[in-house]
Order: C-alpha cells, then structure tokens, then sequence
C-alpha cells in the first residue's frame, strides 16, 4: 500500500516540479506577503495628524502645544482658532486628532486653579483614537508636572520623568515601569511572529485549493477517479511533496523576519521549524479539503480568501490577545487553525517557550488536523463514487 | 441592444445559481462573517488584567491597590511572588502586574515610597495605556493622601474631557462590521466576474459568445452587471439587516453618495477582474495574479490602520487598489457624514481607473476572442 503511496507521490512531484508557475508562488508568494505586511502593518500610533484649536493663545498653551509638537505621537499640523473648524477637518480625515484649549487655559493655570482640555478625535478607527486620547492624556499630565516643578523652583532635574520631581514630597509615590518581552513595545515583535504565522496559512492552503480542482479543469482527474488508489492515498500523496517544499520556505521566512525585521527571537529555531512544518500540513489540508468541494479554481480562491485568510487575520490574536471573557470569540478563535500557531510563533520568538507550555495548542492543532484530513477524504471518496 | 444585455445577464444569473459553493460561500460572507466580525473584537483588550504582589500588607496599599477599577482594570488575582508572575505574564493570563515593596507604608511619609509595574510588552497597546492610567492614579492618589494628612501643596490641576468624535462609544462593533464588509465588497466584486469569465474560457462557451450577434462589450457589460446587481443586494442587507439591526450604526447620512460609489467601486473592481482575466494566458495565471493583487490590497487599503501608517513606497503604491477609494468614501460617508466635495477626489480617481479598467478589458476581449 506505501507503494502505491510512493508512486502517487512521484507523480505530483513530478507534476508539481514541471509548473514553474505554481513553485515560484509557493516560494515567493510568503515571502512577498511577509515584507509586505511586516513593512505595512503597523500598530503604533505615530505622526498622527493633529490640529490645535488654541483659543487661549497665551505663553501657556503655546508651551502646551510644543510638548504635543515633540512628541512623536502627534503630528501638530497647524494651529487654528476656530472649534466648528476643527471638526470639519476631522469630518474630512484632514486630521484625525485636535486639541481644544479654551481661552481661559493661560489664566487658570497660572492662578493655580483647574484648567481644562478637551480632546478631539476621528473615532473611525475606534483603536487608534483611543490611544491617541490616552496619549493625549498623557502629554498633559507631563505638561502639568512640568508647571510645578517650575512652581518649586526645582527646574534642575531637566527632562525627568515621571513624579520624580514630586520626590522629597511627603505622600508622593514613585512609578517604576519595567517591560518584559517586548522592552521598546514596538508593535513589529508582537506583528511580525503571528504575520509569520499567517503566511504559513494563507499560502499553503491558497496553493493546496487548487490541487483538485485544476485537474478537474483539465479533465485529469478522470485518472484518479479510475485508479486503484486508496482516497487517503491520493490525498497525502498530493499534500506531502507540496508540504516538502513550503517547509523550506520556513527558513527564508525566518531569515526575513530575524534579518529584516530584527524581531526578538528567544526561543528554539529547531522548534519553531518541527511545529511549523507540522501546521503547514494542516493548513494544506484545509486546501486540500476546500478544493475537493469546488468547481473552478476562482471559486476555490473565493472560499479559501473568506474561510481562511479572513477568520486567520481576525481571529488568531494577531492583533491582540483574544479576550477570555469573551465566549464568542474564544469559540470562533478555537475553531481557527491560524489561532494555535500564532499563540506557539510568539511564545517561541518573543519568550522562548518550549512545546510542553503549548500542550494543549500543539494537541488541539493535531485533532484539527486529523479531523480535516479525515473530512478531505471522505469528501474526495464520496465523489469518487458518484 | 438592451435585449441581449438583459438575455446575457439572465444567463449569467442561471450560471450562479448553479454554483453551490460560491452561492453559500456569498451568503456565508455577507451574513455571519459580518455579524462574528463586528462581535468580536479584534485588538488588544482595552481593560488591562492586573495581578497583585502586595509584600506590604498595609493600609496604604490596599487602598492603593483598591483604586485599579474597571473599566481599565480588571484585577485577576493576588499573586504571592516574583516566580508568580512570571507564570502569568508567560501564560498570558495577565498583562501587567503592580508590585508593591514591603516597606511602602514606612516610606509613604517620607516621599521615597515606590511601586513597580511589571508589563507584558507583546501586549504593547494595552501596556502603555495601562501605565499610563496608573501613572496618573498613583499620582491622585498621592495628592489624595496629603490632602488627607493636610499639607498644602494646592497648585493647578488639567482635566482633559476626551470627545470622540462620530463614534461617540468608540464602539468597535461598527468598525468590525464595517471593515469586513469591505473585504467582502472587494473580493466578491473583484473575482465574481473573473470567475464567470473563467468558467466560459474553460468551457469552451466564450467562443460560442463571440460568435453570436452579441458584441463583446455587451457580453462583458453583462458579466459586470451581474457583479454589481449581486454584491449590490447582498450589502444592502448586511448594512441595513446587520450592521444597523443588530449592532445599532446609525446609517442616515449621505446614503445616496455612499450606494453611487459603491456601484462605481464595484465597476471598478469587475473591470480589474476582467483585465486579469484578459491579459493572462490561462486560469492558473489568472487565479495566481488575483492572488498577489487580492491579498495586498485587502490588508494595505487603510482597512485596518489608516492609509497614513504606510511607509512612504506602499502609502503610494496604495494608489492603485480601488479599495482605498472606496474605504475613505465609506468611511467618509457612512461614519462622518462628510458630502460629496470631501469625497470627490476619490470618487473621480475611482472613475478613472474603473473606465481604464474597462476600456482595456473590452479592447483585449475583442481581441483574444
């Protein structure tokens, strides 16, 4: 029975060799998706175009509003006097954050009462306003402490942060911040490890979508409907020298991400590359499955981009952890393939975990990939039979 | 001229419906996805969990500790040591943990108390807002404490009101909602077409067009037309029987400009297809171009940061992916009711790619066929 196994395999490996077109998207298809994402999918907010509506326009505001122009968050485009101005830029995405200091600001803070701001922002993307508002917080706090350590005369400590200046103070309370994994929180070493991963599901399961149904474009497939063939053994012999060859695509995807990238890497290479070549043969399988299901190779494509490429960029945690409180999430997310791996990518990049920390994601991708195999091929064998 | 359009596109229609894996996989994509998509919310947890190592044990710290409230805070457990949340940390159990020395409470009278605040750094949005949310209860609670204990150290103080604009919740249901119905727009307009196309050059049936009194501009109006008829019905009822429904987004404004360019996007969009499927010599060519051009344009269009995050190469070579057009109008439109000069721009270069997209298809068609 390897035998037939065996002669299957040589075929599609022979097939496989003999179309330049398919081996050069296998291989250049990842690569191009990963330095492209990876230069394109960007997560901190920075340079956000930022207009002030300065209604104060005193010493005061305009030192407020230099503290916004240092910060490499905003991008502080020009200076305005008018609100209703204001939120038609942000109407028109002209800009996407305003600043409104109201023409007592000056007064107040300078007789030492409450002085207020309010903060403007384009909520389209509800993520990044957000943060810009928690920023923007931020920069005023700094601005304030800034004030009474000119009130103190302890204008010596230059540009200390936080409550430093506050220290000797009876009841201040300092902040120490200490940041592990990730020790510049740059959003490429949290990015780029699960882009790692989602290339691994795109592309294979993209490539593997066609398998069947290419031949049963050209008509080939007539000769696999008549073998003797097991179903099982047409499969896998389609699926293992595909997989072969995506999982050397592995280490040209490492490379980018180490090479370019400089992303942490604290784990096992080893490791990462035996659990990958794992989960390429699942996310084949999917491919594989999708493509015993369709008629034309468009529709595979159709199918794979809506039922694996989107759910894996959605719902893997690429973005963020998924919420445990969420139960809706967390079901979709289990049922993700992409989810297992991203999880395992970034604790073997960034923390250096071992397998055995991901025991349940290791064995929840093995029954994935059973189950998916053993749909592909009682799909395969039931039209067979017809 | 009319009455072959009409008969072509009735035919197209009869080629759909026997495709039962594209018909599901439609109704699939404009109806769970979208519901799952706006549901689940895909980025980092706003509310930070926090883990506790309280070595003080006083007063002072509890009610420090007591002050971690939601929204921003959820407190996850009190952990007894270091190794504790290293474990936590690791298994991603917890964000950040709030370490509070033993001799906090000694120290607080004196000015040199401190706590430490230990990060997750993978998580980094959640971990710059939360230390930047405890920074500042830290500090109030400071001031708190004098005040309590009476020393003067009045001074001025900033309240800044946040406002978010055209989302006044911030609620990432609209924007889950609404970027998934864009991926759908753009896949199913951009490879509706291309996949009839595809089927007829397959089956032999394109030559069997090309000799029948139909010219080869209605024979593609009518694949384009069949695109833009499908995917119009479907987004009506996932805008208006979802996202509004069941998630509340308001869509009263500027609907009118929003469905004329959402026509033109899917034109747009049909005609992209259609040129792939005209230039390439086979199906396996084709289907491999719609890859590489597809899977960029979803994620690079400004669909999930905006466009300005880009890098300068890819913020300009975003120029050439009809859905950025589309998603500033979209958003321009549907979320900040902006008019139709803010959009304009868009909407002029969407037409001259969507009519270059065309032109081109229609010359190469009559050619090759």
């Amino acid at each position: 029975m390897f035998k037939r196994l065996w002669a299957v395999i040589l075929k599609e490996t022979r097939e496989f060799v003999r179309d330049p077109l398919y081996v050069s998207l296998v291989v250049i298809g990842p690569i191009l998706m990963l330095v492209m994402f990876g230069y394109g999918m960007d997560m901190d907010v920075e340079e956000l175009h930022m207009v002030a509506v300065d209604h104060d326009n005193s010493e005061y505001s305009r030192e407020l509003l230099e503290k916004f122009q240092h910060d490499n968050t905003f991008l502080l485009q020009e200076t305005i006097y008018s609100t209703a101005q204001a939120e038609e830029m942000l109407k028109a995405a002209e800009a996407r954050f305003a600043l409104v200091i109201p023409p007592d600001f000056g007064s107040k803070i300078s007789r030492g009462e409450q002085a207020e701001l309010e903060a403007l922002a384009e909520a389209t993307y509800t993520t990044q306003a957000q943060t810009a508002l928690g920023y923007a917080e931020a920069i005023a706090q700094q601005y304030l402490d800034q004030i009474w350590r000119r009130r103190g005369g302890e204008g010596s400590g230059g540009e200390s942060s936080g409550e430093s200046w506050l220290r000797g103070l009876p009841f201040s309370i300092g902040l120490q911040h200490n940041v592990w994994f990730n020790p510049d929180l740059e959003s490429k070493n949290y990015l780029i490890p699960g882009l790692y991963a989602i290339v691994l599901t795109y592309f294979p399961a993209v490539i593997a979508s066609f398998m069947f149904v290419r031949e049963r474009e050209t008509g080939t497939d007539l000769n696999y409907l008549a073998s003797t063939a097991q179903p099982w053994e047409i499969v896998f012999g389609k699926a293992i020298p595909y997989g072969l060859v995506v999982s050397l695509v592995q280490f040209v995807l490492a490379a980018i991400a180490l090479g370019i990238f400089q992303v942490r890497f604290q784990g096992s290479l080893l490791l990462l590359f035996l659990a990958g070549t794992f989960y390429i043969f699942c996310t084949i399988g999917l491919g594989l499955f999708i493509s015993v299901l369709c008629r034309t190779q468009i529709s595979a494509l159709i199918i794979t981009v809506v039922a694996v490429l989107l759910p894996s960029f959605m719902y893997s945690g690429l973005y963020g952890p998924v919420a445990p409180d969420e139960p809706l999430a967390l079901a979709i997310s289990h049922l993700v393939p992409a989810y297992y791996f991203v999880t395992i990518c970034r604790g073997i990049f960034l923390k250096g975990l071992g397998l055995t920390y991901y025991a349940f994601e290791v064995a929840a991708l093995f029954v994935l990939t059973l189950f998916i195999y053993g749909v592909a091929i009682s799909a395969f064998s039931k039209r067979r039979k017809k | 001229m009319f009455g072959r359009i009409f008969t072509l596109l009735g035919k197209e229609f009869a080629q759909l419906l026997q495709d039962k894996a594209l018909l599901g996989i439609i109704l699939y994509g404009f109806t769970i996805a979208i519901y799952t998509a706006a549901s689940v919310f895909i980025f980092e947890p706003r509310e930070a969990s926090v883990i506790i190592l309280d070595h003080s044990r006083s007063e002072p710290s509890r009610e420090l500790v007591h002050k971690l409230q939601e929204p921003h805070f959820e407190i996850r457990d009190f952990v007894s040591s270091e190794a504790d949340i290293e474990r936590y940390l690791m298994e991603e159990r917890a964000a950040l943990a709030l370490v509070i020395p033993p001799d906090f409470q000694e120290r607080l009278p004196r000015g040199d108390a401190q706590v430490e605040l230990v990060l997750d750094g993978t998580m980094s949005v959640t971990a710059t807002m939360a230390a930047q949310f405890i920074s500042s209860i830290v500090h109030d609670y400071g001031v708190q404490l004098r005040r309590r204990h009476g020393i003067d150290a009045a001074g001025p103080s900033l309240t800044v009101h946040p406002r978010p604009l055209f989302n006044p919740d911030l609620k990432h249901e609209w924007f889950g909602g609404l970027i998934e119905f864009l991926f759908m727009m753009t896949i199913f307009g951009m490879l509706l077409t291309a996949a009839a196309l595809v089927r007829e050059k397959e089956h032999g049936t394109l030559e069997q067009l090309a000799v029948s009194p139909a010219s080869s501009f209605e024979i593609l109006v009518a694949k384009l037309m069949m695109a833009v008829i499908v995917c119009l019905i479907f987004s009506t009822l996932s805008l208006f029987g979802i996202i509004q429904t069941l998630f509340g987004f308001p869509i009263n404004q500027q609907v009118f400009l929003f469905y004329g360019a959402t026509a033109l996007f899917l034109f747009t969009m049909s005609g992209l297809g259609v040129a792939i499927a005209a230039v390439t010599e086979n199906i396996s060519q084709a289907t491999l171009a719609l890859i590489l051009l597809l899977t960029p344009m979803l994620f690079l269009s400004g669909v999930v940061m905006p466009v300005e995050n880009l890098p300068g190469f890819m913020y300009w070579g975003s120029y050439i992916f009809p859905l950025r057009y589309y998603l500033e109008i979209s958003f321009a439109t549907l979320v900040r009711g902006a008019g139709f000069f803010v959009v304009a721009p868009q909407l002029l270069l969407m037409t001259v790619l969507g009519l270059f997209f065309f032109a081109f298809s229609v010359y190469y068609f009559h050619r090759t066929v």
